[in-house]
């Protein structure tokens, strides 16, 4: 017993295996890690043991990498599959839960009153013809609710899947046909055909009137196009103000979901429905009351099983006229030499004959040095800034040769895109928008280089939002003493000291990332819209460019500021040098320089990083620079 | 969400995309799920059952369950522990039923024959038959534990996955591997 003790006193006992592991994954309690880190470095035993414990993690670690396949490949298509497996498994489930939900619901209601059934016949008839009525009406409005944009946005799944590739055209078919709803009786107007093009950004239209007469047109998407479904179809057959609207909001009579969006976008309402009706969705999309078209609803019907689009309908104001354009056929097929005559030549931007220039192949992108900024660029950028697609996202506006306008670029989701496309279809001008999904890219030479010079430089390598994420792993953050001496004073146990250091440290990081974006799209402003490119420009354009500016400046001021309050409000103080604070704004580079040095600071402070960094001096620096973009 | 709990936005940084797409449903933030995720289950998977079609499904079926939890708003307080456990669960179902057993490594030296072995390849085929030797004498919890602890899941996670202790999964990872170093010396 004395001699247990006296050889404690002397040196404490060793670690076993399992408190050496322990300490290394940093699951000790604090006061035993903090035991076990000095017993560690008085006993060379110890540490031998925990070099060879390390060694064999190192070549468990080995032996696994080793033997599992590569798990990363092909997770594109898996997650595209995946995609499909949960919509077709959510969509199983949607309405017979709730049906079965209805239905378990009478029958209670059936076993509770079950025993007075034979005494109160009828009043329990009664109580369930009502209980069925509005099963009836709940459901409804419950597949009414299957929202309109949900089933658009598979619509347009559809046709991403569907679409023809470089060298082929793509071939839709439509018949319209004019139907007098009191006696049902229909008239053949027209058949319709279009032909979208891979290699030029046109579409051929071509129109066989059931009068005999055809006419056709070429659509480039840009620029003032002629009209023609004025001149194609025979004004008597339609509404007053029919062709006019659809002239208007540039529609080709096509199934597709950019064009369906086109006709609804001008009806000056925002009600919308789905139902499903057999194999069918109809989606629903009513114009407001007394509309200039005088149309009153325009509906969409979609296949349910694979969501390609069947038919639209539109029925006039006063409802005893429909007109239906029905799809045909939808393919793509190969761009033969007849059909290629169909379409511009792929050199099309010489117009003088004489130009002894070498042709371009295509419309080509422009710098920004090179180039006049336009209005529909303002337009573009303004669409994009309102919906957040500024903000690290890698969508770029071109300014093209033939003086279009290109957005292009790379999104997360499908999903994402679609929300991109629709903000940049609302604003109604001449634009080719190409986003891809990641796994939509062969090679990456799709995407263009960016028009600016910014993305050479380093800061791009930050513009994924995956690096924001804290590392919640064992190890520990720099900050980590003074966040746990903070944290742990308010008397919570350790386990949950833990988690409010991990939850502090993420919004810091979150806050830090999104200045810096704040920053970037700052910076990319000043680029786009420089001095020398905007003279051309309306004073509402000139305008609106200040109003994103002014958005990202107060976005960067705004995070700073709560940065900074969050640092106070963990007790984050620095002994620090007076610093001189300008009222001078701040030109974009410099905010940029610094956003970038404050999420660098946080990253390095907030998470577990490979960057040993002085916490103290840190601290002191990310306050002052905060100091400065906080204004 | 109790207080300093951390959602599932912020353990994968999806603040700014959540706000974005607030309005949008349930099915992307899965399917989001879904590919952050992926590569690690999978692993986890491939490892316990052996047969990697079927990991593939598996992880899949898993977020299927995720998918009709969140959408009947069932609260899922750590969702990596929770579809670790889902996917640990349907695996140990899966090879109990079939009586499949450890085939991962024999499926990876199937593979291996498949292509066309030089020298330095048999040489790894050797190295590789150790290895697997050498994790065969692990028991099933040991295996479980050092998995987990691979896939960087902390004890608390792991002990949530494997309904036990944090305690014991210290204990077996330390067990598990002193078993492991000692085979892998032997055998080298």
């Amino acid at each position: 017993m004395k001699k247990e003790i006296r050889r404690g006193d002397l040196a404490p006992p060793h670690l076993n295996d399992t408190e050496i592991i322990s300490y290394l994954d940093g699951e000790l309690p604090r006061a035993e890690s903090e035991k076990a880190r000095t017993h560690l470095e008085s006993c060379w035993k110890c540490r031998s043991r925990a070099a060879a414990l390390q060694a064999s993690i190192d070549n468990f670690i080995r032996s696994r990498q080793d033997f599992l396949p590569d798990l990363q490949s092909g997770s594109g298509q898996r997650v595209e599959q995946f995609r499909q497996r949960l919509m077709r498994h959510a969509s199983a489930n949607e309405q017979p839960s709730f049906m079965a939900a209805m239905f378990a619901d009478v029958q209670a209601g059936m076993r509770k009153f079950g025993g007075g059934l034979l005494a109160h016949r009828r009043p329990v008839i009664a109580v369930l013809a009502i209980a069925l009525l509005l099963t009836a009406i709940f459901t409804d409005t419950l597949t009414t609710k299957v929202s309109a944009e949900t089933v658009l946005l598979r619509v347009q799944n559809y046709e991403n899947v569907h679409q023809a590739k470089p060298g082929q055209v793509l071939r839709s078919s439509l018949r319209v046909v004019r139907v007098d709803r009191a006696s049902g009786q229909e008239r053949h107007l027209a058949d319709i055909t279009v032909l979208r093009d891979t290699l030029t950004p046109t579409s051929y239209l071509s129109a066989e009137l059931a009068s005999g007469r055809s006419t056709h047109s070429l659509r480039t998407g840009g620029g003032q196009e002629p009209s023609w479904i004025s001149t194609a179809f025979d004004a008597n057959d339609f509404p007053l103000g029919f062709l006019p609207y659809v002239e208007n909001m540039g529609w080709v009579p096509e199934l597709s979901v950019t064009e369906f969006r086109k006709l609804v976008s001008g009806r000056q309402s925002n009600d919308s429905s789905a139902k499903r009706l057999g194999g069918e969705f109809e989606l629903h999309y009513p114009f407001a009351p007394g509309h200039s078209s005088g149309i009153a609803d325009a509906l969409l019907t979609v296949n349910a099983e694979d969501y390609s689009p069947v038919e639209v309908r539109l029925i006039s104001a006063d409802r005893n006229i429909e007109f239906r354009f029905r799809r045909t056929s939808y393919a793509s097929e190969p761009r033969t030499e007849e059909i290629a005559r169909l379409f511009p030549p792929i050199d099309t931007q010489n117009q003088s004959g004489a130009s002894t220039l070498p042709k371009l192949a295509k419309a080509v992108p422009l710098s920004y040095r090179n180039s006049q900024a336009g209005e529909t660029e303002v337009a573009a950028a303004s669409a994009l800034h309102k919906i957040d697609a500024c903000l690290g996202e890698e969508v770029n506006i071109f300014p093209m040769s033939n003086g279009t306008v290109l957005v292009q670029g790379l999104v997360e989701t499908a999903a994402r895109r679609a929300a991109i496309r629709k903000a940049l279809a609302a604003i109604n001008r001449p634009l080719r928008v190409e986003l891809f999904l990641p796994q939509e890219l062969k090679n990456g030479t799709e995407l263009l280089r960016p028009p600016d010079q910014l993305a050479a430089s380093d800061a791009a390598q930050h513009g994924t939002v995956g690096a924001t994420v804290a590392d919640l792993s064992a190890q520990r953050i720099p900050l980590y003493d003074q966040l746990y001496q903070h944290f742990s004073a308010t008397g919570s146990g350790p386990q949950d000291t833990e988690r409010q250091i991990a939850d502090f440290s993420n919004q810091v990081v979150t806050q830090a990332r999104q200045s810096f974006l704040h920053a970037w799209a700052l910076k990319k402003l000043d680029e786009e819209f420089a001095a020398e490119r905007i003279t051309r420009l309306s004073p509402a354009a000139i305008s609106e460019i200040e109003r994103m500016r002014r958005d990202h400046r107060h976005g960067i001021s705004e995070i700073s500021r709560r940065e900074n309050e969050m640092l106070d409000s963990v007790g984050l103080h620095v002994h620090e040098s007076f610093q001189p604070q300008t009222d001078v704004q701040l030109s974009s580079s410099v905010v940029l320089r610094l956003a970038k040095e404050q999420d660098d600071l946080v990253r390095s402070l907030f998470t577990r990083s490979q960057y040993a960094q002085d916490p103290e001096a840190g601290l002191a620096r990310l306050r002052s620079v905060l100091r400065q973009i906080g204004g | 969400m109790e207080e300093g709990r951390l959602s599932i936005s912020q353990v994968f940084g999806l603040e700014k995309a959540d706000r974005r797409r607030k309005s949008e449903r349930l099915e992307e933030t899965v399917v989001g799920l879904y590919a952050a995720m992926r590569p690690g289950l999978l692993g986890y998977a491939y490892q316990v059952l052996g047969a990697a079609g079927d990991a593939e499904d598996l992880v899949q079926i898993a977020f299927l369950k995720l998918f009709d939890q969140l959408s009947r708003k069932v609260q899922i307080d750590n969702l990596r522990s929770w579809l670790y456990r889902v996917v640990h669960n349907l695996a140990i179902d899966h090879v109990r039923r079939q009586g499949i057993h450890n085939s991962a490594v024999e499926q990876w030296l199937a593979r291996q024959e498949r292509t066309t072995p030089d020298q330095s390849t048999e040489d790894r085929l050797i190295q590789r038959q150790r290895i697997a030797l050498s994790l065969e004498c692990l028991n099933e919890r040991e295996r479980h534990c050092l998995r987990l602890r691979a896939e960087g899941l902390s004890y608390k996670e792991i002990a949530e996955v494997l309904a036990i202790s944090a305690k014991a999964v210290s204990v077996y990872l330390a067990r598990g591997l002193k078993k492991f170093e000692v085979q892998h010396e032997e055998r080298n």
